[in-house]
């Protein structure tokens, strides 16, 4: 058993507060970067970070060493907070189906995003918290935490031919809102 | 054009350690002893809303009397000395009444709409379980010593520690198996099964071999008794405290 699983077994066997600092403190740093990318504001990644890994100690107890592990499950928990936060803010009575021509199946795809530029992320950002709650964990999961297809099937439970659906339809879609910009520019 | 690059603006140590700190503090409150988190549930909750339906206890109490009676008509029949009897009798019914107001609350409560509302208050209905428990084993202890006092009077060869120490010995056992059991089934059938298994073990036991029962009552030291006690305190704390953390584990996300 390593450090971290003893810090785990600790943290459920007996709130320990001393486990928990020392568990936090090695995921402090990686889990405000994944959010500030996604915010790309400090003080809104903070109160996320501090959501998530309260989130993180209240539900630890079923946690099961196991079944997955600890990161993958703290990227999950780190989404779903993302996810709400974005949800409370942007939900409305929008559009619950995508547009049919939107759920082809996953083909050759050239269109990349790269994370180098502040105003890029922001305006994939703009179309990513939109979307709907699974696709915007399946995005967030790959893009920003750099996880494989297979991964985030598992840990979604969802199967891998859906998971590769909504990532490239998230594309598509963030693609088509980069074009309409630059048509506006251009006209 | 000028593009400003990604750069995650992390924060200093001190930051995060603060933030830890906050964290921690905020999402794990010290951790209660039980009887300190028995305690406060009752001041918050108080005695006159954790038992609101009193024709419930008193049709259980009814109950439980024409249990012992028919009980202890099977025990007088016996040829065993009085005071042997005594101490099969206490060890076989002392956990019945506590029990069986549990049985009856537990049975009622998953049928009434108000189970669902429970669940969403700040203390759930396990842990309001647990708070009426604890207090029914309080108050089982308490009718089971004033019982005893009627015995000696009664029956003055009986040896009060003894019969204490039998009565309260019968009750952790009862109850730490019915604890168990509780969080492993949540079947009525299962619970009455339980105390009627209960009964008729002990009755079983004690007509098949009189004289190794009542021997066996009879004869554990006092320290023994101790030792047997002592366990079952602790695997009742357990039991309760499982039942008080069940929540979390049902508002997993």
């Amino acid at each position: 058993m390593n450090e971290e699983q003893r810090w785990i077994r600790r943290i459920q066997r007996r709130s320990d507060r001393a486990a928990a600092g020392e568990l936090i403190a090695a995921y402090y740093n990686e889990m405000y970067g994944f959010i500030y990318k996604q915010t790309l504001n400090a003080e809104l990644a903070k109160d996320l970070t501090q959501d998530t890994f309260g989130s993180m100690l209240q539900t630890i107890a079923s946690y099961d060493l196991g079944k997955a592990s600890f990161r993958t499950w703290l990227y999950r928990v780190a989404t779903n907070r993302l996810v709400d936060y974005y949800r409370s803010r942007y939900y409305r009575a929008q559009k619950l189906h995508e547009p049919i021509e939107e759920l082809e199946l996953p083909g050759e795809e050239d269109f990349t995003i790269s994370l180098t530029y502040r105003d890029e992320v922001e305006r994939v950002l703009e179309v990513v918290n939109r979307r709907a709650a699974r696709s915007q964990q399946i995005f967030r999961l790959r893009l920003f935490a750099d996880y494989p297809f297979q991964e985030i099937a598992d840990l979604l439970d969802v199967p891998l031919s859906t998971v590769k659906t909504d990532y490239y339809a998230t594309l598509r879609a963030v693609r088509r809102y980069f074009e309409e910009e630059e048509n506006q520019h251009g006209s | 054009m000028d593009r400003d690059k990604l750069v995650v603006p992390y924060p200093d140590a001190d930051v995060v350690r603060s933030e830890i700190e906050a964290i921690v503090s905020r999402s794990m409150p010290p951790r209660q002893t039980f009887i300190a988190y028995m305690a406060r549930m009752l001041r918050e909750v108080g005695l006159r809303h954790l038992f609101r339906d009193w024709t419930e206890l008193v049709y259980v109490s009814l109950t439980t009397i024409v249990i012992v009676a028919l009980m202890l008509t099977a025990y007088l029949s016996s040829t065993a000395p009085e005071s042997s009897m005594m101490y099969v009798l206490l060890f076989s019914v002392s956990p019945v009444l506590y029990l069986t107001i549990a049985i009856i609350f537990f049975a009622g409560k998953r049928d009434q709409d108000t189970y669902e509302l429970e669940m969403v208050c700040k203390y759930t209905v396990y842990q309001l379980a647990a708070l009426r428990m604890t207090v029914f084993g309080a108050v089982a202890v308490a009718v089971n010593t004033a019982m005893i006092g009627v015995c000696v009077w009664m029956m003055p060869e009986l040896d009060v520690v003894k019969g204490w120490l039998v009565t309260t010995a019968s009750l952790t056992l009862f109850g730490g198996g019915f604890l168990a059991l509780m969080r492993y089934s949540s079947s009525k059938g299962m619970r009455l099964v339980y105390v009627g298994g209960w009964l008729a073990v002990n009755l079983t036991l004690y007509v098949w071999h009189e004289l190794f029962y009542t021997a066996v009552l009879e004869r554990m030291p006092l320290f023994g008794y101790a030792i047997w006690i002592a366990a079952g305190v602790y695997g009742m704390t357990r039991a309760l405290s499982a039942l008080i953390t069940i929540h979390h584990k049902e508002g997993y996300i």
